[in-house]
C-alpha cells in the first residue's frame, strides 16, 4: 500500500550516451544472463537496444499508449507475447543427433510452435530514410524507474511501489495477481508477463548489486563505456551534472508524463549528402524532427552544445563536459557504485 | 520498417516540461510495507566462487579477462574482470572489455546439444547418425588409422588443420600443433590466406602486414578512417577508443558502400561502389600530389619514390644493369645534392643496413636522366615519383568520381583534411582482404598514408590491422622441435633488422616444408574445385594467359608449396576448433569430391559444427571455462590474459592437452604393438613413433592432468619472453590465474620481430605504442626488396597486368554474369561460427540466416522484408531471409559471416557461391619480399564481391 509518502532520499538515475553505443547488446545479454533465464522468462529482455528509427520491442511500442495525459492516468495496449517475440526454441537435438541428415535444419519456433514474426532486435541495422541518406542509431532501454510511475498507480493489488531510499520501482511478486494493468499503464512497455508464474516482471535496476555498491549489470558490462549511474540531487555527481548542469542528457518521450529517471545524450550523426552527393556540413543526417519527437525540443540545443565543445577541443581548449563524456577512468561512470562485484561477499556465503 | 517516426511530435509540443528544480523537490516515493520478498532477488545474486576465465581458443582478435561465477558447481554467468589499471591519466583506460557473445558463453556451455562423449558415425557422412565410443576405443581406432596412413603412404598424407579457432596461447593448441607438426611430421594447413585474412597489398608494399600498436594509440589520432572494416561489430572491446578520440577532437571518416554499422558515429561517410576503393584512394592521392600536400622529406627517406625506373622496360634500375656481375637486388636514386646517381642503402642486396639520409644526400623525386648500361646502350630513367604522378594524372577526382560514385568534391575535402591532420590512421583489418583486387585497394591506402607521413612511428598513425605479442606457449619449445625442460636464455639481440629476419624465415620455409597454404592445396588436390577456381571468366580480364597456366607455373617453380604432392593424396584430416566445410570456398563442391576421398576425418570440438556433422569421429573438447589456458596475446593491451578452470570438463569432454597426450600415448602403444618404429618425413627428418609419447612429454615431465598442466603453465609464465620480466613469485601460474592477467613489462627486441609478433617498435609503454618505430625512428630498412615502403613492384607478372603501381580495376565477374555483388564481414553475434547457434544470440536476431538488400533491388524483385530468398550464381546457391534496408547500396547484398550449414535448408553455406577466383600475382616468388612463407604471401579466400542474383522463393510448408 502506498500510504505515508516520503520524498525519495537519493533518486538513482542513469545516463546513456548515444554517441558511443555500438549496438553490441552486451547490456541486454548481461541482464538476460543474470535475471531472466527461468521458466516463463524466455522472451523477457528487460534491457533492449533497438535500432532507431525502428518498430522496437515490443513492436510499435511507441504507439501503444499508457502514461499520463493532462495529469490523468491512461491505460494503453497490453503487449502480447507475439509483439515481444524472442523466446524462440530450436530443434537442435533433431538436427545434430536425429539421424535425418540434410532433410532438417535448425529452425526457430515460438512457444506456440509457429515461425517467429518479431523479436527483441528484429529490425536491427535497418534504419530509415532513403539511400544514401539512410540513418539510424541504437537506443538502449531499461525500466526508467519513473518519478511518476504509472504502473504503480495502475496496480489494483497494491503490489507495486517506489522505494524511498533510492526511487527504484519494484513489484512484490508474491502479491501480484497478474492483472497486467501495469503493462497497460507503462507507456515504455518495459513490463513483461511471466506466463508460467502468472506474474508481471520488469527491470529491478539490479538493486541487490546497488545495495552493495555495485553498478547494474547493463552499465558495468557495456564495452562502449557509455552508461553513467548516479544520484540526482548530488551536484558533484556526473549524472546530475549531465542532466541539470550541462543539461545535455534528456528524457525519452517526456510527453508520456511519467518523468523517467533514465536520460540520454542524443546522437550526433554523419552529415547528409546533397542531391549531387556532396557533403552538407551544416546538416546531420538524422532528421531533427525525429530526434525532437524522442527527446523534446531541447535536443537541438544539446547537439549544438556537443558540436561546439568538440570544435573547442579541436582548437586545443579544454572541456569539462567532454572530459566527462570521454570517461578517462571507467570507474567514474558509476559514482558511488564503483565496487567490483567479484569481491563483494555473496549473501549465500554469509548465510552458511 | 517504421512509418513516419515523428507521429508523436504534435503531442510533444502540447506538453510542458516540468521545471527541473521543482522536479527534484517533488520526487516522492511510493512506500511499501512488505519488502522482505525482495530477498528473493537478493538471493539470486549470490554465488559460491569466482574464477578468472577467458574465451581461450576463440579467434576474436581481442583478449578479455572474465569472472566466472560458480554456483552449486555450475558456471551460472560471467562478467568482465574489469581490473585494468589506469595507465595514463590523459588516455582512457582499457576497462571493461568484453563483447555480447562473450557475455553469453555460459548459456552455450550448458546447451543440451553439446558434444558429451566421443562419437563415431554409423551412417553416411552428414547423416547425423552416431555411435558412442569410450575414449579408449576412440584413441585406438584413430591411432590405428593414423598409423595405417603413415606406414602405407607417409606422414605427408596426414593433414592437420589448425584453423584459426584453435588459439590457446598457453598449452592446449600448442601441444596439439606440436604433436602433428613436430612429432608426426604431418602437414599443417596454413589458413591465414585460407580464411581470407591476408593483407596482400600491405605485404606488397611493406613486406609485412603486422601493423598495430596498443589500442589506446587510436585515441591519439586526429583523423581516423574506418575503411573496409566494421569495428562496431568486430572490435567491441576497443571500439570505444575511436569515439572517445572523436570527442577529443578527431574526425572520423567511414568508407563503405553501405551506411555500415560503423558509420553511425562518423563525421563523414564516403560511399564508393563496391570494389572501387583503389580509385577512391588514387583520386585522393591525386589531390595530395597535385596540391603539394605530401610530405616530401618523409617520402624521400621512407619510400621508393626516389628510386630510378627504366623507361624501356619499366623495371627498377639495378646494379646488374650497370655493372658486370652487379647485384640485381641493389637499386639507385638520383642524388640532387651531388648531381649523380647513387646506390641506395638498406635494399635487399645492400650491406648498409640503414635508410637514414645524411646531409649530402637528397634523393630527387622529379626529373629524368640518361644512364649507360653495361652493354653500352643508353636508357632514360625516372624516379618512381614521376611514374606515380603520371598514374595519378589518370585519376583526377572527377575521373575517380565517375568510377566510384563518390563526388570529386568529397574526395578533395577529405584529402585536404587528411594532409592537414597532425596524425592520421586507417582502421582496416582482415575484412579488407577478401575482394579479388584487395591488394590494389590496400596499396592505395599505403599511398595515402605514406604520402602524408602517416605509416606509423608517430602517435595515432598507421594502417591498423592488428598484431600479437609473442605467444607465451611457444616458449615451451626450442626452435619448434621439442618441448624444453630447461629455460632458454633471453636473446641479447636488441633491435633486429627486419630484412634479415625475413630472409631467415624464407630460408627456413624452404628447408622445413610442412606448412601448406590452403587455396593452392585445394587446387592441387581437388580437380572439381580447381576447374571452377581456374575459370578465366572469373579472373582479371587483363591476364594474358589462362589461370591454369599460371597455376602450373606456380607449382613448377615451387612458389607455393603443396603436400602431399599429387598423385599422393590427403588421407587423414584432424582439426580441433576450425570448421573447414563452412569456411572453405566452394565447400559444396569440395564436400562431394576431395572430402569424400579422405579416408578418416576427425573433429575435436565442444559443440556440433557443420564440419563435425560431416566427419567420422567427434572428440569432445572441454569448454573455455573448463580448462586452464592463455588467451592469445593480441597487442591491443599490454597484458597477457589467462583463464583458469572454473568447473571440471563437462560430461566426458577433455582439455585438448589431455586429448593430445592420450592420443599420443595410444599411438606409441599401437606403434610398438604393430612393430612400426620410425617414419621419415618429407624434409628427411626421422620421427620415432614408438617413442612418441615419451618424447612429447619430455620423458614424463609434461603429462596429462592438472599436475602436468600446471607444470607446463608455470614454465611458460616463468620463461616466456613477455612474462619473464614480471615478478610472479614462486607459483607463477597460480598468481597469474588469480589476477586473470599479467602485465607485460618488457618484450625483447627479437620477439617483437618474429613471425606474427611484429609491432617493430621498441617496447616502451611510457605512452601508448605505435607500430613501425624501428623504420621511422631508428631508420632500419623496411623488409622489402627496396628497403622502403614500396609503391612500385616490377615483378614480371605485375608489369604484364599493369599493376606495377596501384590502379583501379573493375570487380571481376566471379561466379558469373550477375548484377548484384555479395558483401559481408564478421558478425556482431558470433566469433566465426562458434556462437552462431547460441540460442540467446539467435533470439537477438531473427533466429536464422539473413541477408540485407537495398530497397531498390528488393522492389525490383518483388521481395519484402523477411521473405525467403535464394541467392545464386553459376557456382552454387543458398536460401535465407531478406532484411530490406535503405542503408544498403543498390547492387550490394550483405550477408554477414559464418552461419552454419545446418542453419540453411539442404545444408548449403554462404561460401557455396564463392568460386575461389585466382589472382596469380598474389602467389609469386623469387622477388625479394614477395615469396611464400607461413602466414604470408598466398591466395586469399574471397567471399566478398562475388557476383550473384537473388530471387524470392516460397515459404516451406
Amino acid at each position: 500500500m502506498t500510504v505515508g509518502r516520503e520524498p525519495v532520499r537519493n533518486q538513482l538515475a542513469l545516463v546513456f550516451d548515444l554517441n558511443k553505443c555500438i549496438g553490441c547488446q552486451g547490456c541486454s545479454v548481461a541482464c538476460k544472463m543474470l535475471w531472466t533465464r527461468g521458466p516463463g522468462e524466455e522472451h523477457q529482455w528487460w534491457c533492449t537496444a533497438n535500432t532507431m528509427p525502428g518498430r522496437g520491442t515490443p513492436r510499435d511500442w511507441e504507439q501503444m499508449g499508457g502514461g499520463y495525459r493532462d495529469g490523468e492516468l491512461v491505460l494503453g495496449h497490453e503487449p502480447t507475447l507475439e509483439e515481444f517475440g524472442g523466446g524462440w526454441r530450436f530443434n537442435k537435438e533433431e538436427v545434430f543427433f536425429g539421424g535425418k541428415g540434410q532433410s532438417v535444419h535448425l529452425t526457430p519456433t515460438t512457444a506456440e510452435g509457429t515461425p517467429p514474426t518479431w523479436g527483441p532486435n528484429w529490425d536491427e541495422d535497418q534504419g530509415a530514410g532513403e539511400f544514401p541518406n539512410a540513418y539510424y542509431f541504437y537506443l538502449p532501454r531499461i525500466c526508467n524507474h519513473c518519478t511518476r510511475p504509472a504502473c504503480v498507480e495502475a496496480c489494483p493489488s497494491g503490489a507495486m511501489y517506489k522505494r524511498e531510499e533510492d526511487g527504484i520501482v519494484l513489484r512484490d511478486e508474491d502479491v501480484c495477481k497478474g492483472s497486467r494493468k501495469c503493462m497497460q499503464a507503462c507507456p515504455y512497455k518495459k513490463i513483461y508477463f511471466n506466463h508460467v508464474r502468472r506474474v508481471a516482471q520488469h527491470c529491478n535496476l539490479c538493486f541487490p548489486r546497488l545495495e552493495k555498491g555495485v553498478a547494474p549489470a547493463c552499465a558495468r558490462n557495456c564495452p562502449g563505456r557509455l552508461v553513467f549511474v548516479g544520484i540526482l540531487g548530488d551536484e558533484t555527481d556526473p549524472v546530475h551534472r549531465l542532466v541539470y548542469e550541462w543539461k545535455v542528457a534528456l528524457p525519452l518521450h517526456a510527453e508520456f508524463g511519467t518523468e523517467p529517471n533514465v536520460f540520454y545524450v542524443p546522437p550526433l550523426s554523419p552529415y547528409r549528402l546533397r542531391e549531387d552527393g556532396s557533403i552538407d556540413t551544416e546538416t546531420m543526417r538524422i532528421p531533427p524532427e525525429y530526434l525532437e519527437s524522442l527527446f523534446g525540443q531541447r535536443v537541438h540545443e544539446v547537439l549544438a552544445t556537443l558540436r561546439r565543445e568538440m570544435e573547442r577541443a579541436r582548437a586545443g581548449e579544454s572541456s569539462e563536459l567532454l572530459d566527462t563524456l570521454i570517461v578517462y577512468q571507467w570507474k567514474t561512470l558509476f559514482g558511488p557504485f564503483g565496487k567490483e562485484p567479484a569481491v563483494v561477499s555473496a549473501a549465500k556465503e554469509e548465510g552458511r | 520498417m517504421a512509418e513516419s517516426p515523428v507521429s508523436s511530435v504534435p503531442a510533444l509540443r502540447r506538453f510542458k516540461p516540468l521545471d527541473p528544480e521543482a522536479r527534484l523537490q517533488n520526487l516522492m516515493s511510493h512506500p511499501y510495507e512488505y519488502r522482505a520478498w525482495e530477498d528473493v532477488y537478493r538471493e539470486e545474486w549470490t554465488w559460491d566462487d569466482v574464477v578468472k576465465v577467458s574465451h581461450l581458443r576463440v579467434n576474436c582478435i581481442e583478449s578479455c579477462s572474465f569472472d566466472a561465477y560458480v554456483k552449486d558447481g555450475i558456471v551460472w554467468r560471467e562478467e568482465q574482470n574489469a581490473n585494468y589499471p589506469q595507465e595514463f591519466k590523459d588516455i582512457p583506460d582499457f576497462n571493461p572489455r568484453g563483447c555480447g557473445p562473450g557475455c553469453a558463453y555460459a548459456a552455450q556451455m550448458y546447451d543440451p546439444t553439446r558434444i558429451r562423449y566421443p562419437m563415431k558415425r554409423v551412417g553416411e557422412r552428414g547423416s547425423g547418425r552416431w555411435q558412442r565410443l569410450s575414449w579408449e576405443q576412440a584413441f585406438e581406432e584413430i591411432a590405428d588409422k593414423l598409423l595405417d596412413v603413415i606406414s602405407e603412404d607417409g606422414s605427408d598424407c596426414v593433414i592437420y588443420d589448425s584453423g584459426t579457432t584453435n588459439i590457446d596461447a598457453g598449452i592446449g593448441s600448442v601441444m596439439e600443433m606440436h604433436l602433428f607438426m613436430a612429432c608426426l611430421g604431418g602437414i599443417t594447413i596454413d589458413n591465414w590466406a585460407g580464411v581470407g585474412d591476408l593483407p596482400v597489398g600491405l605485404i606488397q608494399s611493406w613486406g609485412t602486414y603486422m601493423s598495430e600498436g596498443t589500442a589506446d594509440d587510436w585515441f591519439r589520432s586526429d583523423y581516423i578512417f574506418i575503411w573496409l572494416a566494421n569495428p562496431n561489430y568486430t572490435r567491441q572491446p576497443d571500439a570505444h577508443f575511436l569515439y572517445e578520440a572523436r570527442y577529443r577532437g578527431a574526425k572520423v571518416v567511414t568508407v563503405a558502400p553501405d551506411f555500415s554499422p560503423s558509420t553511425l558515429h562518423a563525421d563523414r561517410w564516403l560511399n564508393p561502389r563496391q570494389g572501387t576503393d583503389a580509385a577512391l584512394a588514387l583520386g585522393m592521392a591525386h589531390v595530395l600530389v597535385e596540391e603539394g600536400l605530401y610530405d616530401a622529406e618523409y617520402v624521400k627517406e621512407q619510400t621508393d619514390l626516389p628510386f630510378l625506373v627504366r623507361d624501356d622496360n619499366g623495371r627498377f634500375l639495378r646494379q646488374s644493369d650497370l655493372e658486370e656481375g652487379g647485384a640485381d637486388d641493389q637499386f639507385y636514386f638520383w642524388n640532387a645534392a651531388t648531381g649523380t646517381k647513387q646506390l641506395a642503402t638498406g635494399t635487399w642486396g645492400s650491406e648498409v643496413m640503414t635508410i637514414a639520409l645524411d646531409a649530402e644526400t637528397d634523393p630527387a623525386l622529379e626529373g629524368a636522366h640518361r644512364v649507360r648500361l653495361a652493354d653500352g646502350t643508353r636508357v632514360r630513367v625516372r624516379p618512381v615519383f614521376e611514374l606515380l604522378r603520371a598514374r595519378l594524372a589518370e585519376y583526377t577526382p572527377e575521373r575517380a568520381a565517375e568510377i566510384t560514385g563518390v563526388p570529386a568534391k568529397n574526395m578533395r575535402v577529405v584529402a585536404r583534411e587528411l594532409a592537414a591532420a597532425g596524425s592520421a590512421m586507417i582502421f582496416s583489418s582482415w575484412g579488407a582482404c577478401k575482394h579479388y583486387h584487395s591488394d590494389l585497394f590496400q596499396r592505395g591506402m599505403v599511398y595515402l598514408m605514406a604520402l602524408t607521413g602517416n605509416s606509423g612511428g608517430k602517435p595515432g598513425s598507421g594502417i591498423k590491422v592488428s598484431t600479437w605479442w609473442p605467444f607465451p606457449g611457444f616458449s615451451m619449445f626450442t626452435m619448434g622441435t621439442a618441448l624444453a625442460s630447461e629455460p632458454r636464455e633471453p636473446d641479447p639481440m636488441d633491435r633486429p633488422q627486419m630484412q634479415n629476419v625475413s630472409k631467415l624465415l624464407f630460408a627456413l620455409t624452404k628447408q622445413h616444408r610442412r606448412l601448406v597454404p590452403l587455396i593452392p592445396w585445394l587446387y592441387a588436390h581437388d580437380p572439381k574445385f580447381a576447374e571452377t577456381a581456374a575459370t578465366d571468366a572469373y579472373a582479371d580480364p587483363a591476364l594474358p594467359r589462362p589461370i591454369s597456366e599460371y597455376m602450373d607455373e606456380i607449382f613448377e617453380k615451387d612458389w607455393q608449396p603443396v603436400h602431399p604432392k599429387p598423385p599422393k593424396r590427403p588421407r587423414f584430416l584432424y582439426y580441433s576448433g576450425p570448421n573447414p566445410l563452412r569456411r572453405w570456398p566452394n565447400p559444396r563442391t569440395i564436400r562431394d569430391s576431395l572430402w569424400k576421398s579422405i579416408d578418416t576425418i576427425v573433429t575435436c570440438d565442444f559443440r556440433m559444427s557443420t564440419s563435425g556433422m560431416w566427419s567420422d569421429y567427434i572428440l569432445p573438447a572441454a569448454g573455455y571455462y573448463e580448462k586452464p589456458g592463455i588467451k592469445y596475446t593480441i597487442s591491443y593491451l599490454p597484458y597477457v590474459v589467462v583463464g583458469d578452470r572454473a568447473v571440471p570438463p563437462l560430461y566426458e569432454s577433455k582439455h585438448e592437452w589431455d586429448i593430445v597426450l592420450g592420443l599420443a600415448k595410444k599411438i606409441q602403444e599401437r606403434a610398438r604393438a604393430r612393430g612400426i618404429d620410425d617414419c621419415t618425413d618429407i624434409n628427411g627428418n626421422t620421427h620415432t613413433l614408438s617413442n612418441l609419447y615419451d618424447e612429447l612429454t619430455v620423458n614424463g615431465l609434461y603429462t596429462e592432468g592438472e599436475k602436468g598442466e600446471t607444470r607446463a603453465l608455470d614454465y611458460i609464465m616463468a620463461n616466456s619472453p613477455i612474462t619473464r620480466a614480471t615478478d610472479l613469485g614462486e607459483q607463477p601460474w597460480r598468481k597469474a590465474a588469480e589476477d586473470g592477467m599479467v602485465k607485460i613489462e618488457a618484450v625483447p627486441g627479437l620477439f617483437m620481430a618474429m613471425g606474427l609478433n611484429c609491432m617493430m617498435s621498441d617496447f616502451d609503454y611510457s605512452e601508448p605504442l605505435t607500430q613501425f618505430g624501428w623504420f621511422h625512428k631508428q631508420k632500419n630498412p623496411w623488409p622489402t626488396l627496396t628497403g622502403r615502403q614500396q609503391f612500385y613492384i616490377d615483378h614480371e607478372w605485375y608489369l604484364e597486368v599493369g599493376e606495377q603501381l596501384t590502379v583501379h580495376k573493375e570487380p571481376v565477374a566471379a561466379g558469373g554474369p550477375y548484377p548484384l555483388r555479395l558483401n559481408g564481414g564478421h558478425a556482431r553475434w558470433s566469433q566465426h561460427s562458434i556462437m552462431r547457434a547460441n540460442q540467446q544470440m539467435l533470439r537477438l536476431q531473427r533466429g536464422g540466416p539473413v541477408a540485407y538488400l537495398s530497397h531498390v533491388d528488393a522492389r525490383e524483385r518483388g521481395i519484402s522484408d523477411h521473405d525467403r530468398i535464394r541467392v545464386y550464381n553459376d557456382v552454387g546457391e543458398f536460401v535465407l531471409r531478406a532484411k530490406v534496408s535503405p542503408t544498403v547500396q543498390p547492387g550490394e547484398v550483405i550477408c554477414y559471416h559464418a552461419w552454419e550449414g545446418y542453419q540453411f535448408p539442404d545444408g548449403a553455406v554462404q561460401n557455396d557461391v564463392a568460386p575461389a577466383a585466382i589472382k596469380p600475382n598474389n602467389m609469386v616468388g623469387d622477388y625479394g619480399h614477395l615469396q611464400y612463407r607461413g602466414h604470408y604471401l598466398s591466395m586469399n579466400n574471397l567471399p566478398k564481391e562475388v557476383a550473384i542474383e537473388v530471387e524470392r522463393v516460397r515459404e516451406q510448408s
